[in-house]
């Protein structure tokens, strides 16, 4: 029986993946993807992009820091054997992350945006481009040691050249998108020209490193590993340019309209919503093999199958996000990990490579598209706006660094540089526009709670032991005496009384010498009578301290109470949450939805 | 440390592993699709679409393309040439280690696709069931109390003492017959086995079964479901037990002393203070951490510890990543909109690949023996059915319900092909016999829905979108009144299903005069019975622009749906009525339907499910 050659898919296979393996690769998959989620969320706290925390959890998993610390360790979860099944399934894994990844980024490229937005929109794009790519291009020719180029780029500087000339010149679309939104810019029109700018880069970009791929002579090593079989060998450089160029025409015109007479027919069709996910998803992985078919990387088929998809209005907002956040979350951290696990980042950091790839990238980048936003006539402190916000590479910079890197275009230390400067850019475009247009950036309810500002069940019956209660608590997250505090509260709540409709009461006051504006949530479950017009008792009871030098902060208080609990869902979920991070959950979840919305309809260009 | 630089997959590798699996995916989820408009259960098509991409059809009828998609192993060019892995291997190792870690393990090496695509049905299969486990709702297995225990455990114990019974005594006298190793010297693992998988309900093609039949909701339903959770957990058990008995020493460096014991710990853990630590957790998760990325994260991480964990004890990955969805979908703090995108992408992505991979290696057609295949459906079913049919009796259901619940938890499906593939992979049980267990579980899977509702007598009711038809659909209605619209949309019915357009036009505006059909919200439903139609038909016209059909609300109608029933079918028209209020009382859905360009966006519209009105 054992000697039907028949191979196992699951387990206990001679040279196959056998038990141990699936015990490892499930435990090095988890531990990646655990650390990598827990440390973006560090970062996300501390508002910073979490493809930062990211790729730190790769360094930390890799020889950076584990393996030095505990060398054991590192080779139990990632055995350092080319060729071992671990070693390729964890390879085919991440492959398959980054075509993923590229593709949802191409889901986000909204082409009639880009056709609509027109002069200004070119003018910031071109400019964007044009500058630091110069820039780029020529201090890859004059300091080309210092850069260090790859093993295939040797005697052959020109693709090398223009791929420095485009990492300077890359934009990410969704640090960006980000940035605006947190600013309350999205809807402004120079929220509007940046993001389609971006996206026009976006696309330039890619098709620029597809070209350089090309471009790329075969090594020894690729051509007898290919063994004749990939196009590349038999078609050439000019062969796979064309090609190349053929696709993409292509699948812009032509594929693009067959996708969006599709997507209606696939809808009404196969079951909702799954005929559409395996339907975009057999789209990209098809494209993805014939691009590295073709002898480009396979991410650039993904990238231009989710431009195609996506930009059919038929595509609806529930699929694309649930595409969106499953590679987003998924996939996308396991990919970034991965970057700083086979790579010992001390080893490879050169100072002057660092500091020469970021100066370049921060002045091309922020001068070219100043420039252009001023030749599209916007004023100059707008401009500059649009300069930092544009500088942003994030994500988009790094898989562009990476996969040069593995294409052996570039060396480590360049690699290294790159990484540095896209976080570096990322973490600066934020804070910097929010200085230079002189904004607030909104203000979230969840930013104002701990477990400590929200009372469930108070011990209190009427509207003055519950002021009692919650004033009682104020203290401990203020600098003010608990009796100046009831006094004002309680002074102000027999003026008139603070009750809202739907259950809610917002007892406030305006306190001389406190340090931040304060607000508690005290949840009654049987409600107290605060005399609301619609008779209803208040079970949501909000305490609103603000300090009497800040007028306006009272009522953006109170309009951010509004809205957050405008929906009777919300009412009902946080009236039955048992403790203090029940009720923060529901919260988080309610105002993430309500920025997702909005995130979609601005990337979309709705 | 140039390793990854040197790129162990080259790009013909790549090309190959994503193709195949755009393959796999869209050939899966295309017969998954035309299963269902069948009215069969979608994985039976998943599954179908392995049989005729692998060995079965493809391998034999175009060997070239199978071994292009599929690879087994390094083809033979490149054998000859240079292995892969030895080239890569240049920049750290010497050719030679490269040579001996290859050498001594088979002729040729496996392809690296190959490797890659089984890791990947791993990672399906783990997410597959957690999917599972989610849908566990371990408060209606005990509310259900009595009748689930009697139903399960009947429905477990007749079926397994039959099941070990005949594969006991066959695999000692008549082996062939049943399809015995008798090399392997296990005949009561195996007869444990045999009993094991044929007790075993699939509890995803059931709660699918019973969803597409709209009786999830109903007691029954909820009976069904709470017992084929408990045969589940004790028939998963039980496996791992089986499984901890015949995995040969020397291949886990664990002692059955050890396998049981851990198993058993790891069961109760995750069932008691796991379940209670991860709903703990999980508000934390919530609060803590962007929504909904966060949670997503914790769950596939949990699962994929708790799939490690067990993989390591010693029993398979599979059963961590279910008893993890267990805990987490006993949690009513995951809240509906994470559980469905991990549904979503689950069901459609990762569940079709998997399905279809099962098959992918199998050849059918050299595996199949009739007998062995007719004995497993014949004690599978009987065991089954039989032992429901007892133990809903004797929790006091009628018979038509009691044999309605036999053939219902008679369905297994994704279950008995796992353990089937593991037991084959550890050489249990013959190809001749997974085959059949394969065939059987298809089969059983095909049978149950139909034979639940002829037992209970009851017809499916149909939805707006069974309705629709193109050829009676009339699109953009050209007349401003409602005389002139019921013309025209007597005309379209007329040719849609052959009766005379004058006989229709006079049936419906005769009862159209009697009472106006405009309801509220801009829709109307003119209706008439036809002498001797055969059988309902569904009218559909748009007027954006609105017709007065005299609604209460005063609203013009906007669609207008004319309902034509035969004369003597009085019920089918009361269906038809809730069927179309039914798909329009969504607004966002009714606009959508109204501004569709064309029959197939109107379909659309309509098909997509009302959670989309999100803007």
């Amino acid at each position: 029986m054992h000697a039907l050659p028949w191979p196992t898919i699951l387990a206990a296979g001679e040279a196959s993946l056998n038990e141990s393996a699936i015990t490892k690769l499930l435990l090095a998959i988890a531990v990646l993807l655990g650390l990598a989620r827990l440390l973006g969320e560090l970062c996300r706290r501390y508002g910073q992009p979490a493809v930062l925390g990211e790729i730190v959890a790769g360094i930390l998993l890799g020889p950076t820091v584990l393996k030095a610390v505990a060398p054991a360790v590192y080779l139990y979860l990632f055995p350092e054997a080319p060729g071992s099944p671990a070693w390729i399934a964890e390879e085919g894994f991440i492959t398959l992350s980054a075509a993923l990844l590229l593709f949802v980024v191409g889901l986000e490229v909204d082409l009639s945006a880009v056709y609509r937005q027109g002069k200004a929109m070119v003018l910031v794009s071109a400019m964007g481009i044009v500058i630091p790519f110069a820039l780029g291009f020529s201090a890859a020719t004059v300091f080309e040691s210092v850069l260090g180029a790859g093993v295939r780029a040797e005697g052959n500087p020109l693709p090398f050249r223009i791929f420095c000339g485009l990492a300077m010149s890359i934009t990410a679309l969704p640090v960006i998108a980000k940035v605006l939104i947190d600013l309350n810019l999205s809807k402004s029109d120079m929220g509007v020209l940046v993001i389609s700018s971006a996206m026009c880069n976006d696309l330039v970009g890619w098709i620029g490193f597809a070209v350089v791929l090309a471009l790329l002579p075969t090594t020894a090593m690729a051509e007898s590993n290919s063994g004749g079989g990939t196009a590349a060998s038999q078609l050439g450089v000019t062969g796979t340019i064309a090609a190349t160029l053929a696709f993409l025409a292509f699948m812009l015109t032509i594929g693009r309209l067959f996708m969006h007479k599709a997507l209606p027919y696939v809808q009404a069709r196969w079951s909702w919503p799954g005929g559409v996910i395996s339907f975009a998803f057999v789209i990209a992985m098809a494209c993805a093999a014939l691009t590295e078919y073709l002898g480009i990387h396979s991410i650039f088929g993904a990238f231009i199958a989710g431009v195609a998809i996506g930009d059919s209005h038929h595509l609806r907002e529930r699929t694309r996000d649930t595409i969106h956040q499953f590679v987003m979350n998924i996939f996308a951290p396991v990919f970034f990990a991965s970057i700083g696990l086979r790579i010992n980042f001390l080893d490879a950091f050169q100072w002057s490579t660092v500091l020469l790839v970021c100066a370049i990238a921060v002045v091309g980048k922020v001068n070219g598209c100043y420039l252009g936003a001023k030749l599209a006539k916007l004023s100059s402190r707008e401009s500059w706006a649009v300069g930092f916000g544009m500088a942003a590479q994030g994500a988009v910079g790094i898989i562009l660094g990476q996969l040069a890197f593995q294409a052996q275009l570039i060396s480590e230390e360049l690699m290294v540089a790159i990484v540095i400067m896209a976080l570096g850019t990322s973490i600066i475009a934020g804070p910097a526009m929010q200085r230079i247009l002189q904004l607030k950036s909104q203000r979230k309810i969840t930013d104002l709670l701990t477990d400590r500002n929200i009372l469930i069940e108070p011990e209190a019956h009427d509207i003055e032991s519950v002021l009692h209660v919650m004033s009682k608590r104020a203290v401990e997250l203020t600098n003010l005496e608990e009796d100046a505090i009831f006094q004002k509260v309680w002074a102000r709540e027999n003026v008139m009384h603070t009750a809202l409709p739907n259950g809610m009461a917002v007892p406030h006051a305006r306190l001389d010498g406190l340090n931040k504006p304060t607000m508690l949530i005290a949840r009654k479950f049987d409600g107290i009578d605060f005399d609301a017009p619609d008779g209803q008792l208040a079970k949501l009871i909000f305490l609103l301290l603000t300090p009497t030098d800040q007028p306006e902060t009272q009522i953006e208080l109170l309009s951010l109470v509004a809205k957050t609990f405008e929906h009777a869902e919300t009412r009902s979920r946080c009236i039955q949450s048992h403790t203090p991070t029940e009720f923060r959950a529901v919260l988080n979840q309610v105002t993430s939805e309500t920025e997702l919305i909005e995130h979609d309809e601005q990337t979309l260009g709705a | 440390m140039t390793l990854l630089a040197a790129g162990v997959l080259t790009p013909q590798e790549i090309t190959v592993f994503l193709l195949s699996l755009g393959v796999l995916l869209g050939v899966a989820r295309l017969f998954g699709e035309l299963a269902k408009k069948l009215g069969q259960p979608v994985v039976l098509g998943e599954i179908l679409a392995g049989v005729v991409l692998g060995a079965t059809v493809l391998g034999n009828v175009a060997q070239p393309a199978y071994d292009f998609l599929f690879p087994e192993y390094v083809s033979a060019e490149q054998d000859l040439d240079s292995p892969p892995a030895d080239a890569s291997a240049q920049a750290s190792q010497t050719a030679d280690q490269a040579a001996d870690a290859q050498a001594p393990a088979i002729e040729k090496p496996p392809s690296l696709v190959k490797i890659g695509l089984e890791t990947f049905f791993v990672v399906c299969v783990c997410l597959l069931l957690l999917v599972a486990g989610l849908e566990v709702d371990l408060s209606i297995v005990t509310k259900q109390g009595k009748a689930a225990v009697l139903v399960s455990v009947m429905g477990m114990a007749v079926p397994f003492a039959i099941g070990f019974g005949v594969a006991y005594l066959l695999a000692l006298q008549a082996p062939r017959l049943i399809g015995y190793d008798t090399d392997s010297d296990m005949a009561v693992p195996f007869g444990l086995f045999v009993g094991i998988a044929l007790s075993i309900t699939a509890l995803p093609v059931i709660a699918k079964i019973l969803m597409d039949i709209k009786m999830f909701r109903s007691d029954m339903g909820m009976l069904i479901m709470s017992s084929a959770m408990v045969n589940d957990l004790l028939g998963w058990i039980g496996f791992a037990l089986v499984l901890a008995m015949i995995i040969p020493p020397e291949e886990s460096a664990l002692s059955l002393e050890f396998v049981i014991p851990a198993t058993l710990i790891f069961v109760a853990f995750m069932l008691t203070l796991g379940r209670w630590g991860v709903n703990k957790a999980i508000p934390y998760v919530q609060a803590h951490t962007s929504w909904p990325g966060g949670i997503l994260g914790f769950v596939f991480v949990l699962a994929l510890l708790c799939a490690a964990l067990t993989e390591w004890i010693g029993i398979h990955a599979i059963f961590g990543a279910f008893l993890a969805g267990i805990a987490l979908g006993d949690s009513k703090h995951l809240t509906a909109r994470t559980r469905e995108t991990i549904e979503q992408i689950v069901t459609y992505i990762f569940a079709p690949i998997f399905f279809a991979g099962v098959a992918l290696r199998v050849d059918f057609i050299q595996g199949f023996d009739l007998v062995i295949v007719l004995i497993v459906l014949f004690i599978a079913i009987l065991g089954k059915v039989l032992g429901c049919y007892v133990g809903a009796k004797l929790a006091n259901m009628s018979t038509r319900e009691s044999w309605a619940i036999g053939f219902g938890m008679s369905a297994r499906g994704a279950m008995e092909i796992i353990l089937a593939q593991i037991a084959f992979n550890y050489g249990l049980i013959t190809q001749e016999l997974f085959v059949a267990i394969v065939i059987m579980a298809i089969a059983t899977s095909v049978i149950a829905g139909p034979l639940m509702q002829k037992a209970l007598s009851r017809k499916q009711e149909k939805t707006f979108t069974d309705l629709l038809s193109s050829k009676a659909f009339v699109g953009r209605i050209k007349a401003s009144t409602r005389r002139g619209a019921i013309r025209e949309l007597a005309e379209v019915a007329a040719g849609a299903t052959g009766q005379s357009s004058e006989a229709i036009n006079e049936a419906v505006w005769t009862r159209e005069q009697t009472m106006s059909t405009g309801i509220e919200a801009g829709l109307a439903v003119p209706h008439g019975r036809i002498e001797g139609l055969a059988k309902p038909q569904l009218v559909v016209g748009v007027s954006p622009a609105g017709i007065d059909f005299d609604a209460a609300d005063g609203q013009p109608a906007e669609i207008i749906c004319m309902l034509l029933t035969p004369a003597e079918d009085p019920i089918s028209q009361i269906e038809m009525l809730r069927a179309v209020a039914e798909a329009f009382t969504d607004r966002a859905r009714h606009r959508a339907a109204v501004e569709a360009n064309g029959y197939t966006e109107f379909r659309a519209a309509i098909a997509v499910s009302s959670a989309s009105g999100v803007h």
